[in-house]
């Protein structure tokens, strides 16, 4: 069974957050608008922070990328109550928007704040993909073109692509990729199995300087940043 | 096209965006190599970027080029390049760098004369190069040595230790490249500040080499025929053009943008009576905004074309909407990409929209309209847009070749090619400007024989006293707003500036100390005052600025755009002075001083 | 001698205006439930960062609330201590309500309201490690074993009341603990992280629902014509006093250790910043100082109207607590990688208070005080009036002769 996972090279990574733009783009997760940014509304599945140590001159701002970190201990898939959220096989944690019943702890319990909460009917407008849903092909989950109000949303490494790369018999890692690898102009981000020795994802974790976000707190995330 | 209907029209004045735009940059090569274009940079194969306020991740083009380019340096390759941005902000650039010195704004040029310093005192430049392939190094290290470590630590600001590495690493380290951007540029001492920063890249021997500075090759479209003129075309041909660029005010210019407003509302050298414009937006992209808002109050009759609506639009008094690139045909080139010559053609993908039509096919049907020497200029181009795309790539590939690849490449670049690439009098790379020499004759203006003044740094000329308005303002461009187009874009404007996690707003930067020392909290609403306007806006303080910088990011305060744009930040430009770097026209963006005070 | 229960009259002016009030109330229920269910959680003051707010603030505090009533409720028939015999229908009758309440509370917060079914699947549809599922097994036994009790009572059935009581008092014991561990389990929230949340939850539960208590019984026998029975209401208070020096232990062990690394600078953010007056103004200063010196200084600890000016603090104070707890635990921003985070993904958040979350909550309380007014006019809950004589008397007050 692979293990999926990401690596953010964080040297190669301009700040350009063309991965923010593009995961909305595939996944029609709506944009906000000001009072929805105000509010802390608005829904991101990839977004991007700076954190910034030091002071003048010798400051020292990051900028990292952060996906939902597919956790192989997930806090969220420990505490949600309707088995809405749990983990794959292959070490996506999947997200099933029949099942959510919007009680938001998940949301509590993440400690990345990947998640977010649908606080409105999404405007017909602000999707841009009316088309159905991508093939899926378990029954388990359902990739709703159009989230419904009131359930937790939050990044699922674009499941449907790789699960339908499977089916075609396509290399995962190398033709097909989450959107956010794909759009990521310095290619600074990649994907592939870490059970495969083969792929740029075992390598970087195995890397002498390969580092995870609060990895004391043993969630295991499933994203790897090389650090500057 | 637009330059053809223009002379077979028989009008001088056709101003580009460029003057706003890094004019002084190719004034800087020109003075050096002869080549008035931006440098292109073998990114692939280089060890070292020295950046002088280039934001390449943030505003440089080309930029998905850039982008790329970038990931590959840092870790696709054995050695992994070293990075040094000298600016006075902390950009996403500086934070993905491997060093940030700030500096005073405007000194960069004097920190290219320091540096030279170091490297010919330290006799580290590329001596077969110099000897074999530069001319006036002698008159060069005379002007440099008048500027040394201590001085250069004073003016910049920067210790003489960090002058003296930097310079080091940079000779040292080869290949390397001295980019220069906006910061240095857009300064009335621009070209003077371009051509000292490519001259380090001629003193370590970084010109048309691997890894260095690049002459790009132009890919040879299938020749137009000569414009028909007729009798009025010839007349208002040979009349001085409204940007005074090649006159005494501008003797070198190409374009000078800024120029028009003040053209325009004061009738010199002649009153206009008629405009058209293409796709530009001067209301919110030049400096002095007012002016050109009054500009075109003042013009009788303007026609505007554009795919969407935008600020100088709402001046019109004929509006034609335009395709975008999705919807017509086109050829492209990168003017400074990576080396090697490519076209590519833009086919439509989408229907357009209504009525809208490509700017060419507007300007094909207005020449048959016309009639006369007009018609018979674009007669044989063919009828349409594409006909014409078809007959300009015609000299590179078969239509359907390129139809179905989309781009042509050219042949492999050729390095080294010294003995044709510099268009001097000396036939070589020139450390004491022959061009420029030639063009002070060509203007009587008297050589003063005792300072070699083809090579300067002068203190910058600020507009605002120093005791009123004790403060610099830093207009940067954050890439969200790259281009000016993307305000209406709630995608856009929710992740607007990633390196404060602000979005929908324009936040006016100030140093935490600075901040401090007035009054001013975090998060607190203030006024930033220059001599010539005012704006309000929340302060952010921060740590990665000059102590004497205010930074505000351009691209928000669109009253014109659509429904997410409304009432969204404020437009730094306003505050900006006008000012020019003479030799190319530049408008300076960076030399105005303002005053911050609590609202 | 035998006590005996009666139903109110419910005929007076006041009462009917009561019912009417409470009733509009609980017609604010409905309508801003629908606004909420057709419109989304955007018209309340939830946000990404603090998803929790005014419901589950209300639905901690009803079942602390609950739980502490049964528990108080206990002393008269499990303990056998008759004195306290008068209040036990009234605090087992308030626990159901309160529970339903509760239950209403976090049925109205859910994102998909109608899909609420999903929380009682239990091992088929459920994750058992979801402390929201245990919980709800919790719940539903509990409801149950207080309606069983209730039953008992009524029907006079003293033996079985007893058992079952017993069984309802550590189910309460046990429903209040679970709920204190939905917070204190989440690691990655350093002030709900703690071992001693349950207790402190308890502790609260029972301070809540003691002070709760006396305000209605007080409320009951004054509006109803009854005398005041000033010793139980006194031993009640210091009963109080005692519950409250006890949480106030609790509360400052778990502040003390979370003052220590790691996690100091989340505790140093409820102590000092933007919400640092749930926890001052009243976690500490309504819910512990002021009352503890009302009950403890004797000129106001014995008078009837000092026991019910504490109890109404330690009611404000115990929901400032809930408050406490919940918002700052979310607003608190969470620290990815270590330095100052920037702009929105680092700044606390904020929780505004809006019309429609209110109206709702208060909709709530009136529907669960509504059905307690009427529940009084139909069911046997108060004590009989000419019994007062008796009251008071009756028995030992062992609270008296132990703690004297």
């Amino acid at each position: 069974m692979p293990k999926w996972a990401m690596v953010i090279d964080l040297d190669k990574c301009t700040g350009c957050q063309a991965c923010v733009v593009a995961c909305k783009e595939e996944n029609n997760v709506p944009h906000g608008s000001p009072e929805e940014q105000r509010r802390r509304r608005d829904i991101y599945w990839n977004k991007v922070i700076a954190v910034t140590r030091g002071r003048y001159p010798r400051i020292r701002t990051e900028l990292i990328p952060m996906p939902c970190m597919q956790c192989d201990d997930p806090p969220c898939v420990t505490v949600c109550p309707a088995k809405a959220t749990y983990r794959r096989e292959d070490g996506i944690v999947i997200q099933n928007y029949r099942r959510c019943i919007g009680c938001k702890y998940c949301m509590v319990a993440c400690p990345y704040g990947a998640r977010s909460f649908n606080f409105r009917k999404q405007d017909e407008k602000e999707y841009h993909r009316p088309d159905p849903p991508p093939d899926h092909h378990s029954r388990e989950v359902w990739p709703f073109p159009v989230r419904i109000q009131g359930v937790v949303e939050k990044c699922t490494f674009c499941f449907h692509r790789i699960d339908r790369g499977i089916r075609e018999r396509k290399k995962i890692g190398v033709e097909v990729v989450p959107a956010c690898v794909e759009a990521c102009p310095s290619c600074a981000m990649a994907f592939g199995d870490l059970d495969d020795p083969t792929s740029p994802v075992s390598n970087a974790f195995g890397s002498r300087t390969a580092f995870r976000l609060r990895e004391e707190l043993k969630t295991n995330p499933k994203v790897i940043y090389l650090p500057r | 096209m637009i330059f053809r209907f223009a002379g077979a029209f028989g009008t001088p004045n056709i101003v580009s965006g460029d003057g706003l735009d890094g004019e002084s940059e190719k004034s800087g090569n020109w003075m050096a190599d002869g080549h008035y274009e931006f440098s292109a940079y073998d990114l692939d194969q280089t060890q070292y970027l020295l950046l002088f306020g280039a934001d390449l991740l943030e505003s440089g083009r080309p930029l998905s080029h850039l982008l790329r380019k970038w990931g590959r340096i840092r870790r696709e390759r054995p050695n992994r390049a070293k990075i040094v941005m000298v600016h006075p902000r902390y950009s996403v650039t500086a934070a993905k760098s491997d060093e940030w010195i700030p500096i005073s704004p405007g000194t960069e040029g004097a920190l290219a004369m320091g540096m030279a310093y170091v490297i010919i005192q330290e006799r580290l430049y590329d001596k077969a190069f110099i000897e074999r392939w530069t001319a006036g190094f002698e008159n060069y290290r005379k002007v440099v040595f008048q500027y040394p470590l201590e001085q250069v630590s004073r003016i910049t600001g920067i210790p003489s230790d960090t002058i003296q590495r930097l310079a080091r690493e940079f000779a040292v380290t080869k290949p390397a490249i001295a980019m220069r951007g906006k910061g240095s540029l857009y300064l009335p001492g621009g070209s003077y500040n371009s051509y000292a920063i490519h001259c380090l890249n001629g003193l370590v021997g970084s010109i048309d080499v691997p890894g260095g500075v690049l002459y790009q090759e132009k890919p040879h479209y299938k020749a137009l025929p000569s414009i028909v003129e007729d009798g009025i075309a010839k007349k208002g041909r040979g009349q001085p053009p409204v940007d005074f660029r090649g006159t005494e005010r501008f003797p070198c210019a190409r374009t000078v943008t800024n120029q028009v407003p003040e053209s325009i509302l004061e009738e010199i050298p002649y009153p206009t009576e008629m405009a058209i414009g293409f796709n530009c937006n001067f209301m919110m992209t030049a400096p002095s905004t007012k002016r050109w808002e009054e500009a075109m109050k003042k013009v009788p009759f303007y026609v505007h074309l554009s795919p969407f609506m935008n600020e100088m639009a709402l001046y019109a008094d004929l509006l034609l909407p335009v395709t975008t690139y999705l919807e017509e045909w086109g050829y492209d080139h990168s003017s400074h990409g990576a080396g090697f010559a490519e076209v590519r053609i833009k086919q439509p993908v989408v229907k357009p929209y209504g009525e809208a039509k490509s700017s060419m096919d507007i300007l094909l049907m207005l020449a048959k309209k016309l009639g006369g020497s007009i018609e018979k200029s674009f007669a044989s181009l063919g009828e349409d847009q594409e006909r014409f795309v078809q007959f300009r790539t015609s000299s590179l590939m078969p239509w359907k070749d390129f139809l179905a690849k989309g781009v042509w490449v050219g042949p492999e670049y050729q390095y080294k090619k010294y003995d044709r690439i510099f268009k001097t009098p000396s036939k070589r790379f020139e450390f004491s400007s022959g061009n420029l020499e030639t063009l002070f004759v060509k203007n009587g203006k008297r050589r003063d024989h005792r300072r070699d003044d083809r090579h300067r740094y002068d203190e910058v000329r600020f507009l605002g006293e120093k005791e009123s308005y004790p403060l610099i303002l830093h207009p940067y461009q954050p890439l969200m707003a790259f281009e000016h187009g993307s305000q209406n874009y709630p995608w856009a404007q929710e992740i607007y500036l990633p390196l404060h996690g602000i979005g929908w707003n324009t936040p006016v930067e100030i140093h935490s100390e600075t901040a401090r020392r007035l009054g001013i909290r975090e998060g607190d609403e203030i006024w930033v005052e220059s001599s010539f306007s005012k704006i309000k806006a929340r302060a952010k303080c921060s740590e990665g600025l000059h102590p004497e910088v205010i930074a505000i990011p351009s691209g928000q305060g669109h009253y014109a755009y659509g429904r997410w744009q409304k009432g969204i930040g404020v437009n730094p430009n306003e505050l900006i002075g006008v000012d020019f770097d003479r030799i190319s026209g530049q408008s300076s963006y960076f030399n105005t001083r303002v005053k911050v005070y609590k609202a | 001698m035998e006590r005996s229960y009666v139903t109110i009259e419910g005929k007076s002016r006041g009462y009917y205006l009561l019912v009417t009030l409470l009733g509009l109330g609980s017609s604010s229920l409905v309508v801003s439930f629908l606004v909420a269910y057709l419109k989304g959680q955007q018209m309340w003051g939830v946000s990404n960062i603090i998803p929790w707010g005014q419901l589950i603030i209300l639905y901690i505090y009803f079942i602390g609330l609950s739980a502490g009533a049964v528990i108080i409720s206990s002393l008269g028939y499990v303990l056998k201590w008759d004195f306290y015999k008068p209040i036990t229908r009234l605090a087992v009758f308030l626990g159901i309500l309160l529970m339903v309440g509760a239950m209403l509370f976090v049925f109205v917060d859910l994102g998909r309201p109608e899909k609420f079914w999903r929380l009682f699947g239990y091992y088929f549809l459920n994750n058992m490690t979801s402390l929201f599922v245990i919980n709800s097994i919790f719940y539903v036994g509990y409801i149950t074993l207080m309606v069983l009790y209730l039953w008992l009572i009524f029907e006079k059935k003293k033996r079985w009341a007893t058992i079952v009581g017993t069984l309802d008092v550590i189910w309460a014991v046990s429903v209040h603990m679970g709920t204190g561990a939905i917070f204190g389990l989440i690691g990655n929230r350093e002030i709900f992280f703690s071992p001693i949340k349950p207790f402190e939850f308890l502790a609260a539960a029972l301070t809540s629902g003691t002070s709760l208590i006396i305000l209605i019984t007080l409320g009951a026998f004054k509006f109803t014509g009854r005398k005041i029975q000033e010793e139980l209401i006194f031993s009640l208070g210091r009963l109080l006093s005692g519950l409250i020096l006890v949480l106030l232990i609790l509360v400052f062990v778990d502040k003390l250790t979370h003052l220590y690394f790691p996690g100091r600078e989340s505790t140093l953010y409820l102590f000092t910043g933007n919400y640092w007056w749930l926890f001052w103004v009243f976690q500490i200063g309504m819910g512990i100082i002021i009352p503890l010196f009302l009950l403890i200084y004797p000129q106001t600890g014995r008078t009837v109207k000092g026991v019910f000016s504490a109890s109404l603090s330690v009611m404000i104070g115990v929901f400032g607590e809930r408050a406490a707890l919940v918002i700052p635990g979310t607003a608190y921003p969470q620290h990815f990688f270590p330095g100052f985070i920037e702009g929105m993904w680092g700044k606390p958040g904020i929780f505004p208070v809006t019309i429609w979350e209110t109206l709702l909550t208060l909709g709530i309380v009136s529907y669960i005080a509504l059905l307690f007014v009427l529940g009084l006019k139909y069911l046997e809950i108060l004590p009989a009036r000419d019994n007062e004589a008796i009251a008071g008397m009756e028995g030992r007050n062992p609270l008296i002769e132990t703690v004297g």
